[in-house]
């Protein structure tokens, strides 16, 4: 319910800024490799003021380096700035992936370590406050220390460090330097294995946003300081503070709670972060089925192997007495996304109802019933883009679960059927449930990937545009210009009998009924 | 580029400043802190393991079975000197009671403790001393002056140098 409702949002959310910034460029599919982008900025920024931070005097260094107006001032603003946009950027991320149900399954790992990369995110950013030692870490070091003595680690109560009978000894402030410092090594690990179950992973945005989201960030900072409190002062209860919302965004709460409510309540919700992987996956007998290779089709060909976005293929040596290696899927790490069914030239591999056998019997039966959309344009896409969203005819409209599932002799026979032209609608690149989709779709008819187009195929006939579900407005301009195009061409000619190739005799569908296609919104999986 | 382009363009280009103005001051967000609006007593110090010793001759029965030489001529035990805190303001009982032991039996007394009070001029009495009359020679503090709290203001009430409590205020 809950992710349905977010899901319309974001859906909604993104069809708006596909709109103004154009799908390749939208932010909010980027949002994992700008919080990466991010971290690099506090990387670089943070071996600058380490320079100039004394442990023996933290407000004085930070006032100095704040008196450095076109060095320190700036740097500590954009050492700050990219640490509040990776917060911001990592909720994004994390809230994406839960509303397109890529959460739960072979994608478990990745939830669970984005969960610690949170924490070490966060960990990070308060120990980067305490740093300054202004009455904003003053008052963060007291509610941690007293937030830390109602739990059992400690035999006597840390918060007497704060207390200000003595100063407060400098192990403290080098701990806390130890702490800001050691934790980003942690956050490398844990991105490491965030990633480890995908292939090719994407870790910066293309260099036109990169470069976009770096000067708006050091341009910000330039204009607006980062904010610095008076010095702390052991003696005097902080008044007026200034809170960073991304990091200190509970102090105002908890310093009025008992330390077990706000124990109990950040449990609560990690305990409940933590177990989405669970809570989100579907009944078992909705769980789409992995893919499976068949061993009699399979030439040993790698392509699927290669293509596979998850690492899910490996190739085995034959154990039929024939030559050579065949793929073997590994279940535990498919998502059934289907993109290898779009790699397969003999259609041997695949989600059952989703290799190429199966697409092939689907369409010829689609002609079968639609006879009158041969003169026409027809709509192939998948589900989750705007394709499954459109509300024009939808006898011209034939879907697929991913525009990487979608293989090649499909969009043959459809033109050689008597379509006017071939408009194949994939989700925005850098969005596709399955990661790689698009991209290799693209290959695959315009630039010789297996399973390729065949070349007899006449390409002005084939059109891909990116769309969003909501972004009909970029659907609809696409159309409208490929009509265009498609009337100055000669009309078409079906052929008399289309023979496609498939290598081996086409009754071999992989499973007799065609599993259930994707709706718009529906996020739960293939 | 047509005039529709630009428009856009330009929409996207305030939007995106807008959206990083926006997490900026989300960043810098001021807030006032209520507790500063009283003043606060605070008492802090810490004493090494106060115990009381005391020792009688072994019985029989925990001779039994120990070799001659390891005999012991007496057995001692250590017991903790249990601790009694008591804050009064203005004559009003803030606290009475034992004070609680950090960890083991025998380890040092802590005390931590803070008191949210109005501001304005106050009398503060504190007492901290053995609970038993036999702990005589144990350490024991005790204090009682007058204060003039400002918001925001900590009374800190501290052991000095010499071991005897005092109180210094924040300004
Ligand atoms: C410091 C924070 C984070 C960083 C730097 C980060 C970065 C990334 C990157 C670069 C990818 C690979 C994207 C691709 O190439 O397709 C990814 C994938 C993923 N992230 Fe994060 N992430 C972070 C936090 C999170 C959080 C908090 C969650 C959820 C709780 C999360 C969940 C996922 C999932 C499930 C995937 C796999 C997507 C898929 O396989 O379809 N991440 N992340
Ligand atoms: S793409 Fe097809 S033929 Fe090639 S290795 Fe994979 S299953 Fe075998
Ligand atoms: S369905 Fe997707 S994840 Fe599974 S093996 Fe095929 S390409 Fe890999």
């Amino acid at each position: 319910m809950l992710k349905r409702l977010l899901g319309r949002v974001l859906q909604r959310t993104d069809g708006w800024v596909d709109r103004l910034y154009g799908s390749k460029w939208n932010p909010l599919y980027q949002s994992g490799a700008l919080v990466v982008l991010c971290l690099a900025v506090m990387l670089v920024t943070g071996l600058y003021l380490i320079f100039f931070y004394r442990i023996g005097a933290p407000y004085e260094s930070i006032v100095r380096i704040d008196g450095q107006p076109w060095g320190g001032r700036w740097i500590r603003a954009l050492h700050r700035y990219a640490a509040d946009g990776a917060i911001v950027a990592a909720v994004v991320h994390a809230l994406r992936m839960f509303c397109q149900g890529r959460s739960w399954g072979p994608r478990a790992l990745a939830w669970i370590s984005g969960v610690f990369l949170v924490f070490l995110l966060y960990v990070c950013g308060l120990t980067g406050y305490v740093m300054v030692w202004d009455t904003h870490g003053q008052l963060l070091a007291a509610e941690g220390a007293r937030l830390l003595d109602a739990l059992p680690l400690f035999s006597e109560p840390i918060s007497r460090t704060f207390a200000g009978a003595d100063p407060i000894p400098s192990a403290f402030f080098f701990m806390n330097l130890f702490l800001h410092i050691a934790v980003p090594v942690g956050i490398v690990i844990f991105l490491w294995l965030h990633v480890s179950r995908v292939a090719r992973p994407v870790l910066l945005p293309p260099r036109p946003l990169l470069w976009t989201t770096v000067g708006l960030l050091t341009g910000v900072a330039l204009v607006v300081p980062a904010a610095l409190g008076p010095g702390a002062d052991l003696l005097r209860l902080p008044g007026d503070v200034t809170l960073d919302v991304f990091y200190t965004f509970w102090l105002p709460w908890t310093r009025s709670a008992a330390p077990g409510v706000a124990w109990l309540a950040a449990g609560v919700a990690s305990a409940v972060v933590v177990a989405v992987p669970l809570l989100t996956r579907p009944r078992a007998d909705r769980r789409p089925a992995p893919s499976f290779a068949s061993t009699r089709l399979c030439t040993g060909c790698e392509q699927c192997y290669t293509d596979c976005p998850y690492d899910a293929i490996r190739m085995v040596d034959r154990e039929d007495g024939r030559e050579g290696k065949v793929a073997l899927v590994n279940p535990a790490a498919c998502v059934s996304c289907g993109i290898c069914a779009g790699s397969c030239a003999p259609m041997g591999v695949g989600p059952p109802g989703r290799t190429g056998r199966d697409q092939l019997s689907r369409v010829k039966e689609f002609v079968q019933r639609h006879p009158g959309a041969g003169g026409d344009m027809v709509l192939v896409g998948c589900g989750r883009s705007a394709a499954g969203a459109w509300a024009g005819d939808h006898t011209r409209r034939f879907l697929v679960s991913c525009a990487g599932n979608l293989h090649t002799s499909v969009v043959e026979y459809l033109v050689r059927s008597g379509a006017r032209g071939v408009l194949i609608v994939a989700c925005p690149s850098r969005d596709c449930w399955g990661r790689e989709g698009p991209k290799w779709l693209v290959e695959r008819l315009f630039h010789e990937r297996e399973a390729e187009l065949k070349a007899r195929v006449d390409r002005r006939r084939v059109r891909v545009a990116h769309a969003s579900a909501f972004d009909q407005w970029s659907l609809e301009g696409v159309m409208d210009k490929f009509a265009t195009e498609l009337a100055r061409l000669d009309a078409p000619v079906g052929d008399d009998s289309i023979e496609v190739e498939t290598e081996c005799d086409l009754a071999e569908s992989s499973t007799p009924q065609d599993s259930p296609l994707p709706r718009p919104g529906h996020t739960s999986g293939p | 580029m047509s005039a529709a382009t630009r428009a856009r363009r330009s929409v996207a280009l305030v939007l995106a400043i807008a959206g990083v103005l926006a997490m900026v001051s989300l960043s810098r967000l001021r807030w006032r802190n209520p507790d500063a609006e009283a003043a606060e007593l605070r008492l802090s110090w810490r004493i090494p393991a106060p115990s009381e010793r005391s020792c009688r001759p072994p019985t029989e029965a925990e001779l039994e079975g120990v070799l001659p030489h390891m005999r012991p001529s007496e057995v001692c035990t250590d017991e903790a000197i249990p601790y009694r805190l008591t804050v009064l303001l203005d004559g009003d009982t803030l606290r009475s009671g034992p004070v609680a032991r950090a960890g083991g039996r025998i380890r040092a007394i802590t005390v931590y403790e803070r008191f949210v009070i109005a501001p304005g001029d106050h009398r503060i009495t504190v007492g901290f001393a053995p609970e038993t009359a036999s702990a005589a020679e144990a350490v024991a503090m005790a204090m009682d002056a007058d204060v003039a709290a400002a918001p925001g203001d900590v009374i800190l009430v501290a052991p000095d140098d010499t071991g005897r409590l005092g109180m210094s205020e924040g300004r």
